[in-house]
């Protein structure tokens, strides 16, 4: 640990409760409508808040909404917003905010990956500061448990079209139990308690720090440089649990890891050759350096409802593939594929910059593919670039990322062709109905059987080459009490967090 | 000795857990129970596995049914031992197939024909009537239970189940009643089970849907309806506890586990080897009082010479429950150091090689855990469960006991967390085929409580 980390980690000032913990990236931006990594989404989670959140038995309740009256019909409902609620900048929450933040979402200028979250809202009307009605456009049962999205500060914007590189994205302004304070040149992040909250945090503040590698991540919280890690890897559990000053927290995240084929590109669009590719790989020997996780044949968790167990992890098996490539027209020169043009066959791999597993793993499997004779240029990638050449541009040949899942495991956005996340460009109408369909099922069952088939058709047409699961536990030292990790948002009940001694 | 659960009301922030000293280790032979007494006493373990030592080398494994086997009849206090041990898995399954189903039926029912979810089909209804006479008592607080089975089956259409369904109106027990049904049909298997003490008939056939159809309505895509037998692991529970009473020979259906002479009077160590009750004292201590066989040692006062109250924690407090672990860690720290450096070569090194601390740690943790979950405390059970499992031997096997994961899923189903309910539970149905209906109709629950909703998804790189 060099003089400048110590420096960057060192104590609060004295009588100040400060929460520090690890992110693998830093978020890039603290804007709800343009959160796309789980890291934006615990910072959002600090600073914003919402009309409706999960208690910790998971049942919505309110927080900017006090409570509300469903139509007897599902069509519409009223809410009563609650008062004397202030954003960080002083001024008044009320029922514009509510209109505004809907508007933005749904904005096709503004274009957020979060537009689905209010597409089912027909309109919404204030009816005086306090008050707003919401019409849906199908009926709805529980529209609570849908009213989770972030609410932003209409004063804050000229317009609902906002634009992604707003400064508000790192000057952000919410009504949430933290106020953004700093977000500063090493990628750290601090916030403050706000002190005008409704629900007053315990902990004066929380600083995130970026910190990439995930070993130096479990000796900082060993040494209690920091209070958390957000997510240990598997080989670092047995460590940690031995040290008696740690507390492990056990959550599902339902994420898996993957190889996404850009499949715009014409040899990747190529059956034979995805099918080809994904067999050259040795799946378990990626696992391996990262500790136990679980292999997955689609995509979805082996304990979810929707995995379908009869459809086998594809094995390695490099005799098949080159067979498969030959059969795609390729030929083995003694040292490389040549396709059907003469052209070397050679994948252009985007990941994730500075994070030590997605080197590892890119590492391995570039050799792996190089040793078959498939050439690999790696190419890693920043967090604001990342957003745009490979949510924007699909800059690929091969994107190698993970995807993590809140309880609802809901794919559409990834495998539907009309998805804001199908960075493969995925499309197959079999697979956009189920999805539909499964989206609007009312029955258990019937949801169940349809995604079960969006399993095996997507692992048929293998869009990605499916990588592994890996069981999620946070760390933190035994000071801090009443820890209650949201599955998905990790922070949500921080407010009821202390940080003793 | 100081309570653990000594409070101090502090203005607005918890009270601090009291962290009693651990007390010095006592002097004496025998230190912690069983696993002192074979380390100072290797020749107890020797005269106890001389014979059949397949038995209790499956026990240590977490295979009750192998170690059941490996005794046979000849090794009355081993065999009984194992019988209790798989009789007390169907029992923590049958305690969370009676919590799954009241709450997808409750559910279901509350959604259906408003704009929340499809009706509930017949097929439903009986798997919901069937459940809730299974139940047994409303121990755990549930909604349903005998008295509310009725209710499921008003309305059934008539067929050739019907006899039993009037059975279940009636309040009267339907599993004498003879029909030609799928209902019937399983119920005489059921019969057949407990008649003969033979799980194996009953469990080829959990395997298998008690009801499956084909639904289909206009505009949407056809998918196969399964439903599943609900009081599986309430007749197999009751089977392997028979099995534990016939092993010595009693023909009285009536024997209770808390009479059994493999716990009353085998030998110290058939008797509590490999348990979470330290000592044959706190056994019959423990006889007398606990409510069911999976809670026997959970509040001996053995566990109060390692520091942790025997008493129950006054609220469900997951903080507590970690100091609890940490308290009982370096309890068993100062334990092992004792056993480690005074005990003879070969028994310390028994302890060690066995792990036999880590098993009665783990046992013990189990059976507060089973506890905790009875007082209506699910997030110490959680954490307690989460102390319990082996993470550098993840899953069932010998690092983990399959009630380890089956508790697991009870206490966040308890604590309304479904996902993680279905997450553990998956790690022990993998390894067991006749759970198989349990995960698909926990599955069914997960489910049901996403109807509607969109979820929400990152990237996590």
């Amino acid at each position: 640990m060099n003089a400048l980390t110590l420096l960057l980690l060192a104590a609060p000032p004295a009588g100040a409760s400060s929460l520090r913990y690890a992110e693998d990236r830093a978020p890039t931006v603290v804007n709800p409508l343009f959160a796309t990594s789980l890291s934006e989404a615990r910072v959002d989670e600090l600073v914003f808040d919402s009309l409706f959140a999960d208690d910790p038995e998971l049942r919505s309740t309110g927080r900017l909404a006090e409570s509300f009256e469903l139509a007897p019909d599902g069509l519409s409902m009223v809410l009563h917003l609650r008062r004397g609620v202030k954003w960080h900048d002083g001024e008044d929450f009320d029922s514009a905010d509510v209109v505004f933040s809907i508007d933005a979402y749904r904005s096709t200028t503004t274009a957020s990956s979060e537009a689905g979250r209010v597409i089912w809202i027909k309109r919404a009307i204030p009816q005086d500061p306090y008050t707003v009605v919401l019409e849906f456009a199908k009926p709805e049962y529980a529209p609570q448990d849908k009213l989770h999205f972030k609410i932003l500060p209409s004063h804050r914007f000229a317009s609902p079209d906002v634009k992604r590189n707003d400064t508000f994205r790192t000057n952000p302004i919410g009504t949430g139990p933290f106020r953004l304070v700093s977000f500063n040149p090493d990628n750290s992040i601090s916030v403050a308690r706000a002190d005008t909250h409704w629900r007053p945090a315990k902990i004066d503040e929380l600083v995130m720090r970026e910190v990439s590698d995930k070993a130096y991540q479990a000796k900082l919280l060993l040494y209690e440089s920091l209070e958390a890690l957000v997510r240990v890897l598997p080989r670092d559990l047995a460590t940690l649990e031995n040290d008696r000053k740690i507390e492990l927290y056990p959550y599902q995240t339902n994420s898996w890891w993957y190889f996404g084929f850009n499949l715009s590109n014409p040899t990747f669009a190529d059956e034979r050759v995805r099918a080809a590719l994904t067999r050259m790989v040795d799946v378990n020997a990626l696992l391996a350096p990262i500790g136990t996780g679980d292999r997955v044949s689609g995509p979805f968790v082996p304990s979810s409802p929707f995995y379908d167990h009869s459809v086998p992890v594809v094995p390695y098996d490099p005799d098949g593939a080159a067979a498969m490539l030959t059969s795609a027209g390729y030929a083995f020169n003694g040292q490389k594929w040549l396709g059907p043009d003469g052209r070397e066959l050679r994948i252009r791999l985007v990941a994730p910059a500075n994070l030590e597993t997605a080197q590892d793993v890119v590492i391995n499997v570039q050799s792996q593919l190089q040793s078959r004779g498939v050439g690999v240029e790696p190419v890693f990638v920043g967090a604001a670039e990342w957003k745009e050449q490979v949510w924007r541009d699909r800059g690929f040949d091969l994107v190698l990322s993970q995807w993590s899942f809140d309880r609802n495991e809901d794919v559409w956005e990834q495998f539907h062709s009309a998805g804001t996340r199908n960075f493969t460009r995925f499309s197959d109408p079999d697979v956009d109905r189920m999805l539909t369909e499964a989206r609007d099922a009312m029955d258990p069952q019937q949801k169940k059987a349809l995604l079960r088939q969006v399993h095996a058709r997507v692992a048929q047409l293998q869009p990605m080459i499916f990588l592994f699961t890996l069981d999620s536990y946070a760390a933190m030292n035994v000071k801090v009490k009443n820890v209650v990790v949201h599955p998905f948002y990790f922070f949500t009940w921080v407010s009821d967090w202390v940080l003793q001694g | 000795m100081v309570l653990l659960w000594s409070a101090v009301a502090c203005v607005g922030e918890p009270p601090e857990p009291s962290i009693p000293e651990t007390p010095p280790p006592e002097d004496g032979a025998v230190g912690l129970g069983w696993v002192g007494q074979v380390g100072f006493h290797p020749e107890d373990f020797a005269a106890l596995t001389a014979t059949h030592r397949e038995g209790w080398v499956a026990l240590h494994a977490n295979d009750a049914v192998a170690a059941w086997e490996a005794f046979g009849p000849a090794d009355a206090a081993g065999a009984t031992r194992a019988a209790l041990v798989e009789g007390s898995l169907h029992a923590d399954l049958a305690a969370l197939t009676a919590r799954v189903h009241d709450t997808l039926w409750t559910r279901w029912r509350t959604r259906a024909g408003s704009h929340g979810a499809a009706p509930l089909p017949d097929a439903g209804r009986w798997v919901a009537a069937l459940a809730s006479v299974c139940a047994g008592p409303s121990a755990y607080g549930l909604a349903s239970g005998p008295e509310t089975a009725p209710s499921w089956v008003m309305g059934l259409p008539p067929g050739p189940d019907s006899g039993i369904a009037n059975a279940i109106a009636g309040a009267r027990d339907p599993f004498p009643v003879e029909a030609d049904g799928p209902v019937g049909r399983r119920l005489a298997l059921h019969r057949a089970a407990m008649e003969a003490r033979d799980p194996q008939h009953l469990l080829a056939a959990a395997a298998d849907p008690l009801f499956s159809e084909t639904a289909a309505s206009p505009g949407a895509t056809a998918f196969d309806r399964r439903f599943w037998d609900p009081c599986v692991d309430a007749t197999l529970a009751r089977v392997w506890f028979a099995r534990a009473a016939d092993v010595e020979g009693s023909a009285d259906p009536r024997s209770s586990w808390r009479t059994l002479p493999a716990l009353r009077s085998a030998p110290p160590l058939a008797a509590t080897f490999l348990a979470p009750w330290p000592t044959p004292e706190d056994l019959a201590t423990e006889l007398r009082v606990v409510p069911r066989f999976g809670e026997l040692g959970a509040r001996t006062t053995a566990i109060g010479r390692l520091g942790v109250s025997p008493a129950l924690a006054p609220s469900d407090d997951a903080d507590l429950a970690r100091a609890q672990v940490r308290a009982l860690d370096a309890g068993l720290d100062a334990w092992s150091a004792k056993i480690a450096d005074q005990a003879p070569a070969d028994g310390a090194a028994l302890v060690r090689d066995l792990g036999l601390v880590r098993v009665f740690r783990q046992a013990w943790l189990l059976a507060r855990a089973r506890t905790e979950l009875s007082a209506k405390h699910p997030a110490t059970a959680a954490v307690l469960l989460g102390a319990a499992e082996d993470r550098d031997r993840p899953g069932v096997g010998p690092g983990n006991p399959p009630s380890l994961y089956v508790l697991m899923a009870e206490a966040e189903l308890a604590g309304g967390h479904l996902r993680e309910a279905l997450g553990a539970f998956h790690t022990v149905a993998v390894s067991r085929p006749e759970l198989h209906g349990l995960e698909e109709t926990l599955s069914d629950l997960v489910v049901l409580e996403g109807l509607g909703k969109p979820g929400d998804s990152k990237e996590d790189p």
